[in-house]
């Protein structure tokens, strides 16, 4: 007779291959189907790393306050099948006023603190949230030194290992930028595995004290990058944890990128530095390989049309905040304090989006930050924009 | 490693009682024989007493295919695509409940190209199917009482559309 039996661990290696749209439709199958989708294991869904077609869905969403609670209202544009055609959600997050971390793989990660309502102190708290499937991890973050008096901070490190599927996030406490002095910190490097459940040490080495990390980190591959600063000459460097062995790697830049404006970010796959040093310009860096001797300037975005300073900003607060999506290569969304004029095309739909950003806005009176972020911002797309710009202001 | 240990054979028993005598190099793409080779319970033949005949001849199949090393790079380029063809046309099984017994038997034989392969062409045939097909399939019965399995259906409804 046939065996239509599967243990459940199987049922888990099985939905983590389905489609986000079948998986939440499973729901409904039985009430063992129902608990294996809504329990932890599943907060990753394999169908983004394991298959061709990543989900490129866009998020755009606004935190608000309501009814004493820390609310996510948003909506998800698009994706390459139409997963989520204008999907809307609204998530009610166990944090308040969540600072993002980082992405990877289609997870986002968080970290907010606030006052302790039963004695001193505060809760720290991390958040590991999949938005397609509208389901969150919450994580306690313990030893978090923030005294900017005492001349060091936390930085946070999330990235999803490729081989394991497993999340990880990484605590670091390093120098303040301003500091003179390098600390010395017992418990400087902590990572934390969601298959294990626990904050340890790494085995392997710590970045040297004399480095201060900043919060503008890319997930490439096994890698998290994060732009850091070499304090002994007090210049520009970039840092790499491998989420695989766990073990930080210096990447040294060329020597027109150790001082200046610089974010890093990611394009092709590949790591990127953008360089503001140009005035109207931005040139952009990329590591081929990563090899940090192959780093060459590839192209220069170009923005004489519009004033120099307002393209910078933008840019900045394209890399730094996710002000500014683009989805797909031909719909771009913009959401920044300024308006840029293009013609043809492409000006249209960015008017279009822009419209339903500026609604959602509308829609929430009590917001208390605009947020808006890109799941997967594929490199390719990226430069397409990049293209475009150039075309266009050229 | 000499010519001669690469060409050990193991002999493994079905739960049906077949015997099959694989090239150890071959068998220990499954953790689990692996195990029990490094623990040395493998002097006599290895029962497997979750695995049928008919199943163990297509785990065995797929595991000497995957066994096989390319000489030189072009040759390794050609036997890509050949394995890629060769899983495709594996997991076109004529029986569904065959394709369950492999999901089963690579899990237990801890088989991990196997354990994906199978999986994904599970996932592959349920994706499209309604909730009712889905139980069908699994021959799964639907324990919900119709309130709540309206509440869950509104939950996701955008999932349905």
């Amino acid at each position: 007779m046939a065996n239509y039996y599967m243990p459940s661990d199987i049922l888990v290696e099985i939905m983590k291959r389905l489609p986000v749209k079948s998986l939440m439709r499973s729901k409904s199958v039985s009430k063992q189907w129902k608990s294996i989708i809504d329990s932890s294991k599943l907060i990753f869904n394999n169908q983004v790393i394991n298959h061709a077609k990543p989900q490129h869905g866009l998020l755009v969403g606004n935190f608000v306050k309501e009814d004493g609670c820390n609310k996510l209202h948003g909506y998800v544009v698009d994706d390459d099948d139409g997963i989520f055609p204008q999907h809307k959600f609204s998530l009610t997050l166990p944090v308040d006023r969540p600072i993002l971390i980082g992405l990877s793989q289609g997870l986002l990660c968080f970290y907010s603190q606030h006052a302790n309502p039963n004695g001193f102190g505060s809760i720290k708290t991390a958040v590991i949230w999949n938005p397609a499937i509208n389901k969150t991890v919450a994580i306690d973050v313990p030893d978090v030194l923030d005294a900017l008096p005492y001349n060091y901070i936390t930085v946070f490190g999330f990235g999803v290992c490729p081989h394991t599927s497993d999340p990880k996030l990484v605590k670091i406490i390093c120098s303040h930028k301003m500091s003179k002095k390098f600390k010395f910190f017992p418990e400087r490097v902590e990572v934390f595995r969601l298959s294990s459940g626990y904050w340890r040490s790494p085995h392997s080495n710590q970045p040297r004290k004399s480095i201060s990390f900043t919060h503008n980190q890319v997930v490439i591959d096994d890698f998290i990058y994060w732009l850091a600063s070499d304090l002994i000459n007090d210049s520009h460097m970039i840092v790499s944890f491998d989420t695989i062995i766990e073990d930080f790697t210096e990447v040294y830049l060329p020597d027109g990128l150790t001082r200046g404006d610089i974010l890093i970010s990611k394009l092709r796959e590949s790591l990127v530095v953008l360089e503001n040093s140009y005035g109207s310009n931005v040139r952009v860096w990329m590591m081929q390989n990563g090899d940090p001797k192959s780093f060459a300037p590839i192209f220069t975005i170009n923005t004489p049309n519009v004033s120099i300073r307002d393209v910078s900003i933008s840019l900045r607060l394209l890399l730094r905040n996710h002000y500014f999506c683009l989805i797909k290569q031909t719909v771009i969304l913009i959401l920044t304090p300024f308006e840029i004029k293009v013609n043809g095309n492409i000006a249209k739909v960015w008017t279009r989006l822009s419209e339903e950003a500026r609604h959602i806005y509308a829609d929430c009176s009590a917001i208390t930050y605009r947020f808006m972020l890109l799941l997967r911002l594929t490199s390719i797309m990226f430069l397409t924009f990049l293209k475009m710009m150039l075309t266009l202001f050229l | 490693m000499s010519s001669s240990s690469s060409s050990k054979m193991i002999e493994l028993r079905s739960s049906d009682g077949e015997t099959f005598h694989v090239e150890e190099t071959v068998v220990l793409q499954s953790e689990t024989i692996k195990q029990m080779i490094d623990d040395d319970c493998a002097n006599a033949a290895i029962p497997l007493p979750n695995v049928t005949s008919m199943t163990l001849a297509k785990v065995i199949e797929y595991i000497k295919k995957h066994a096989e090393k390319p000489k030189d790079d072009d040759d390794k380029k050609v036997a890509e695509e050949d394995l890629k063809k060769f899983d495709a046309e594996f997991v076109k099984v004529d029986q569904e409940s065959m394709l369950f017994d492999l999901v089963r038997a690579a899990n237990y034989l801890n088989i991990k190209s196997l354990l994906d392969l199978t999986c994904q062409a599970v996932a592959d045939s349920i994706k499209d199917l309604s909730v009712e097909e889905v139980r069908k399939k699994f021959n799964i019965q639907n324990d919900f009482t119709p309130e709540e399995e309206a509440k869950v259906r509104k939950e996701n409804a955008w999932a349905f559309d």
